[in-house]
């Protein structure tokens, strides 16, 4: 992976997958233990969001991350980045194709995910006491939700995008929590246990393993990420 | 045709795909015109948003139109419902197969509801404030649509994209004719925009739409009148 300094030109057009990426950013991390989980070789690219290149505005308009550069197609925007690779990589599944309304469901999963739990993530970062309850009282949705739909991941047997999608999130949270130093114990909350048994499977999934290594992002680095966060100067390279 | 408010009772499960919807909602509006163009057949209810029946939240959670439900299978959230529909009934094509052009489509989307439909809603109380900002993201959308220089985002004919953006910009002209403030696009400045405005009001399925919601531009502009004055009239024109 490159940390893309302002001053640099922008790299030449890309042979394999080029992910635009931050980091810490937790969309790019669902999308990089996809890309890791089909097997498509990838180069990860750093930007600084709060100095960006120049020319980054001309890849995307908006730009934000995460984006895919593959040839000359640009794709920025999350989920449409999850659903272009399962079109274009289709040799391993990460979406549902046994039916439309499964498919619809695990779709449905991620969007009210989006909407509802993420906002209290953020939010529980920069403003722990504003959100952290209602962040709390969302992960027993979630846990109920898992509970109800009885499978080990919202995949079925293994993980898919849906379950990568969602970790990328939820793996902040215990850096949050030792980064604010916030006194809450709930592993043993039977509200939380079919979710904190798939936090647990997930943890120990291949990929995210090897990605952990590959980056150094984990527990340790991300709570110590947050820190500079919180005080105010973030530090994109603490543990390299 | 029913209107579903607080007193009404939840509709039995049907193997017929049932739309739950309001006349005049521009989310729902863009997934009617498609359901027309896949030749879907389906049955639509009224609910009525301003006065909602408890039993809708084991319809939809989250308690918004359009909802799809077809016997125990319920679908929600737009952008889910295009994907549903197109997987579900695959006989007639309504996006791109090419991994990148669906992409494409779907960045405009997200893009539009992002930058557009957000000013349209706010539009809906006060035109006059939010109309430069609507002007200036139809300017990139003209220019999109020169880019792509075919009659429709879809090309030769539309396609969810098509609908979906139709199915907000149609209120522009009711909130002209609500708000009484006129105002006109430049036709050399929108001269790819407007004319797609002419095609997609003459749609075959947009036509049948207005025909069978009776939601053609004076009920539409009655209809917003009696929301803005806090009294909405989902009857109006029946």
């Amino acid at each position: 992976m490159s940390f893309i300094e302002k001053s640099q030109p922008r790299p030449s057009k890309p042979s394999k997958v080029r992910l635009y990426s931050s980091r810490f950013d937790p969309l790019s991390a669902g999308i990089r233990y996809v890309l890791r989980a089909k097997g498509i070789e990838f180069e990860d690219c750093y930007i600084n969001l709060k100095d960006k290149p120049d020319w980054y505005n001309d890849i995307n308009p908006t730009g934000e991350i995460p984006c895919i550069e593959y040839g000359d197609e640009v794709i920025p925007e999350s989920l449409i980045i999850h659903d272009y690779l399962e079109a274009k990589f289709p040799n391993v599944k990460m979406q549902r194709t046994d039916s439309a309304y499964k498919w619809s469901k695990d779709r449905l999963f991620v969007t009210r995910f989006t909407q509802n739990v993420t906002p209290k993530i953020g939010g529980s970062i920069k403003n722990p006491d504003e959100n952290v309850d209602q962040l709390l009282a969302k992960l027993k949705k979630v846990s109920e939700i898992m509970g109800m739909r009885g499978m080990d991941y919202i995949g079925g047997d293994s993980p898919n995008y849906a379950d990568y999608y969602l970790f990328g999130w939820v793996e902040i949270i215990p850096s949050l929590k030792a980064a604010h130093d916030l006194k809450i114990d709930i592993h043993k909350d039977e509200a939380y246990k079919d979710y904190f048994a798939w936090v647990f499977r997930m943890d120990k999934d291949k990929h995210i393993e090897q990605d952990r290594v590959d980056r150094k992002v984990n527990f340790k680095t991300r709570t110590e990420f947050l820190k500079t966060v919180i005080a105010g100067s973030p530090n994109l390279k603490v543990g390299l | 045709m029913a209107f579903l408010g607080k007193d009404s009772q939840r509709p039995p499960k049907s193997s017929k795909p049932r739309l739950y919807t309001s006349r005049f909602d521009p989310y729902s509006a863009g997934i009617r015109f498609l359901l027309g163009a896949k030749g879907i057949d389906y049955e639509h209810v009224y609910l009525d948003v301003h006065n909602k029946p408890d039993w809708y939240k084991e319809v939809n959670p989250a308690g918004h139109i359009p909802a799809l439900e077809t016997g125990d299978e319920t679908v929600f959230e737009t952008f889910v419902i295009y994907d549903y529909l197109e997987d579900k009934y695959p006989a007639v094509r309504t996006q791109p197969t090419d991994a990148y052009k669906k992409a494409k489509d779907k960045i405009f989307m997200a893009h539009t509801k992002e930058y557009l439909t957000t000013k349209i809603t706010s539009a809906v109380k006060n035109l006059k404030d939010n109309l430069e900002e609507i002007q200036r993201v139809l300017k990139i959308i003209d220019g999109i649509m020169g880019k792509r220089g075919t009659d429709y985002l879809g090309g030769d004919k539309p396609n969810f994209a098509d609908y979906y953006l139709f199915g907000w910009v149609e209120l522009l002209p009711a909130l002209k004719g609500v708000h009484e403030f006129d105002f006109e696009l430049d036709k050399n400045e929108f001269s790819h925009y407007l004319p797609w405005v002419s095609r997609m009001d003459k749609n075959e399925h947009v036509e049948n739409d207005r025909k069978t919601h009776k939601s053609g531009l004076k009920n539409r502009i009655a209809f917003f009148k009696s929301a803005l004055a806090g009294t909405p009239n989902i009857k109006v024109g029946l």
